[in-house]
């Protein structure tokens, strides 16, 4: 496990120079804040990037209230993350006007991993949704087409190969680095 | 041997069918072997033609480490093969895995899944590397046919430098 | 036989497999097509046959072992991954690299667009039955390879970025011989933007085919040509510039190429077109292209940080997703390729079209739709299976094309 839990990886930028983004979020702050999380909302040092954390059962009216009041319409991917005993949906999505990347984050708790799929307000995260559920057994509920996507067909279905405690029961990883031509039959 | 066997082995390897097949590269090594095809170095003059399907096909080129999902698949088009087959791995991958060592999803070299007749590394291979491997296949299998050109004089050694100065080899 | 014994038939459903094994995608895919008749009906699209486990790989590698892992995610944009990961490393120590490097970076990404975007356009002849242009494409395209083999030493895996810079620096023979190639270059593209338009064997075959409109382009989250093809404004290198495009897009002669054909006509103007600007721009970085050192050393532990590296690839937007620890190991590391995000959009352009042109409605989202494909016929009704090599059926659209079509 590696030391992220007493580190923190947020790096807040200055209001100087990024007026644009500081904009952004205050007034999606005003208007949304009730389903806001103060950990892990905020303006990245690096221009144009402003992380948004929120509640998870909020997830499908905050991409709702984005899209009419903001134009946010490019949905850039999703990435899941490991944080022990929660596992993170980003979801970065590209504001075209503004040209402001927004990443919309939710933490579900490891024992439970549901959360109330986008694809059908955002048909583009059709593949990506179903990626994240194989990689790191996220489920999307209301997901329309769920199936099996990234990995071969005989994976056994409860393991999840980007979780952290994913220890490779298998020996998959010292399988390939076998050398020399093997018997085949 | 019989004259008719004589010449179906003379016409395999002056015309071998190639079939190329990628088992989970990243493009780079079968843009390569695309680029040996193509008008500038042409595999083509040594009677090389890329064919589509594996039941026409004599040689196999294989990419890539082998993914798992890949390697059933990869399993049944060798065996549509027809006899004698013969299979190329071009690329670091296909010979051992190359930089995806390590990972849960490969098998780490196409000899983990079929037979491999000969092994071109590089990566990716230089169109030159690959016709020259190619070339190297058909001079072996031309021998084990027996169907070898009769030498006629001693084997000079080939002199890059010489052949700069003559504007035979390219600088 | 008199016409009164006649009856109207509805066409079976068939559902055509395409694939696993494309030799030259960096997603091998596999399309189900269903079909009445000659019209596509349904198509669906699977993945998954090339994913080797990159993102975990990498999570046990530093960052200048993933450097070299990155390139290898995809050959044709090798310096792509390599570059952008790169980037996102600095952006997530905090530093910033010297200029030349930049300028430099940026020069690698363009030439590489140059050369992937002649591979599209050859492959696209090549699927319309135009081998011709094929042939006289790829050989041109060498012209781009050697200037990127004198650049940086190798064909494909370019290597050329490191984690503060670059690795090798452009000498002034080396800038003056580019520029004299670039002439030549520029000359050639000219010639096949005039191709490509007036030439009636490949218009008329991608003229209104595979048309996705521009809302729909907009809601599956199209992206590079794909989308622009269809007047949609997403172009990372104008929008959320980074490197040396900060200075191309400020120095205001560059523009974003987009086309309202909304076809694979379009998507291949914008490619075309996109060339031309792109070796302007490798000239107008060579000209300007300042002195200095090419690289500024990094710790190798990175600060604990989180960031969203973009780059405009020649295919669409890249998003590296890195999330470091304080070690000199990811913590997490995402890969978005284009492609990814382009399968979505092809359901809705294969929808309604002709199967003989599928070849080319898959090929106009990205390249190297090759042809060692192989594709396998179920009839529904006759139980009919049959395994039909993508060669073949290239050859049995264009008779059809011959027969039906008429136009050429």
């Amino acid at each position: 496990m590696s030391n992220q839990d007493n580190v923190s990886i947020f790096r807040p930028a200055l209001e100087e120079g990024h007026e644009d983004e500081y904009a952004l979020l205050n007034q999606i702050k005003s208007e949304m804040g009730d389903i806001i999380i103060e950990e892990g909302t905020y303006v990245h040092i690096q221009p144009r990037r402003v992380f948004i954390q929120i509640r998870p059962d909020k997830l499908r009216d905050f991409v709702k209230y984005m899209q009419e009041k903001h134009g946010m319409w490019q949905f850039s991917t999703l990435s899941g993350r490991d944080l022990g005993n929660d596992l993170q949906a980003n979801y970065h999505f590209f504001i075209n006007d503004k040209k402001i990347a927004v990443t919309i984050r939710i933490n579900v708790p490891r024992t439970m991993p549901e959360y109330q799929s986008i694809t059908d307000i955002v048909p583009a995260a059709e593949f990506v949704e179903n990626e994240l559920r194989e990689m790191f057994g996220l489920v999307p509920v209301g997901h329309p087409n769920p199936r099996r996507c990234e990995l071969p067909e005989n994976w056994p279905a409860d393991e999840f190969p980007l979780r952290k405690d994913w220890q490779d029961p298998r020996g998959l990883m010292k399988r390939s680095q076998t050398t020399g031509p093997k018997e085949v039959k | 041997m019989g004259f008719l066997q004589k010449l179906i082995n003379k016409a395999r390897v002056k015309s071998p069918y190639v079939f190329h097949f990628n088992s989970g590269s990243c493009n780079g090594c079968d843009i390569e072997i695309l680029a040996a095809l193509m008008p500038r170095l042409d595999l083509e003059r040594f009677g090389v033609k890329l064919v589509g399907s594996p039941r026409h096909a004599d040689i196999m080129l294989i990419t890539g480490p082998v993914t798992e999902q890949i390697r059933p698949r990869l399993q049944r088009i060798y065996e549509q093969m027809a006899e004698p087959k013969f299979v190329v791995a071009v690329g670091s991958c296909a010979c051992s895995g190359g930089v995806f060592r390590g990972g849960y999803n490969v098998l780490g070299g196409v000899d983990q899944a079929i037979p491999v007749t000969a092994y071109i590394p590089g990566c990716p291979p230089k169109p030159t590397a690959i016709t020259f491997g190619a070339y190297k296949l058909l001079e072996v299998l031309s021998k084990a046919f027996g169907v070898a050109e009769k030498k006629e004089k001693e084997e000079v050694p080939f002199d890059i430098t010489a052949a700069q100065s003559e504007g035979v080899a390219e600088t | 036989m008199s016409t009164g014994n006649r009856k109207t038939v509805t066409p079976p459903r068939v559902t055509i497999p395409i694939g696993p094994q494309h030799p030259a995608l960096k997603e091998p895919g596999m399309f189900k097509l269903t079909i009445e008749g000659e019209r596509i009906v349904d198509a669906e699209v699977n993945i998954g046959y090339n994913h080797r486990g990159i993102e975990k790989l990498a999570e046990s590698k530093t960052h200048l072992q993933v450097l070299y892992l990155a390139e290898r995610i995809c050959g044709i944009c090798s310096a792509t991954h390599n570059g952008n990961y790169a980037q996102a490393v600095e952006m997530a120590a905090e530093v910033e690299i010297p200029e030349r490097a930049k300028f430099i970076r940026t020069l690698t990404w363009e030439l590489e667009r140059i050369h992937s975007h002649i591979l599209w356009l050859g492959v696209a002849f090549h699927e319309v039955g135009f081998d011709t242009a094929f042939m006289y494409s790829w050989r041109d395209r060498e012209i781009v390879m050697d200037m990127l083999e004198d650049l940086s030493g190798n064909r494909v895996n370019y290597s050329m970025n490191t984690i503060g810079g670059v690795r090798r620096n452009v000498s002034e023979e080396l800038r003056s011989s580019l520029l004299t190639r670039l002439d030549k270059l520029e000359e050639r593209m000219i010639y096949y933007r005039d191709v490509a338009i007036q030439e009636k064997t490949f218009w008329n075959r991608v003229d209104g085919v595979g048309v996705l409109e521009t809302s729909v382009a907009r809601a599956t989250g199209a992206v590079g040509p794909t989308a622009r093809g269809s007047n949609v404004p997403v172009d990372v290198r104008f929008n959320d510039p980074t490197q040396a495009y900060v200075h191309l897009r400020d120095s205001g002669e560059f523009e974003m190429i987009l086309s309202e054909r909304c076809d694979v006509a379009g998507r291949a103007i914008v490619r075309v077109v996109e060339t031309i600007e792109s070796i302007k721009m490798c000239r107008w970085l060579l000209q300007n292209l300042p002195d200095g050192p090419i690289r500024e050393r990094v710790r190798p532990r990175v600060q604990p940080n989180e960031v969203l590296a973009r780059y405009e690839a020649p295919r669409g937007e890249v998003v590296h997703y890195l999330v470091t620890n304080g070690t000199d190991k990811p913590e997490r590391w995402k890969v978005r390729a284009p492609t990814h995000a382009n399968w979505v959009s092809m359901r809705h352009t294969l929808i309604g079209n002709y199967l003989a042109d599928a070849p080319i409605i898959l090929a106009a989202i990205d390249p190297c739709f090759s042809c060692t494909d192989r594709v396998t016929i179920v009839d529904t009704d006759d139980n009919l299976i049959e395994s039909v090599p993508l060669d073949i059926m290239r050859v049995r659209a264009n008779k059809w094309y011959r027969q039906n079509g008429g136009k050429f």
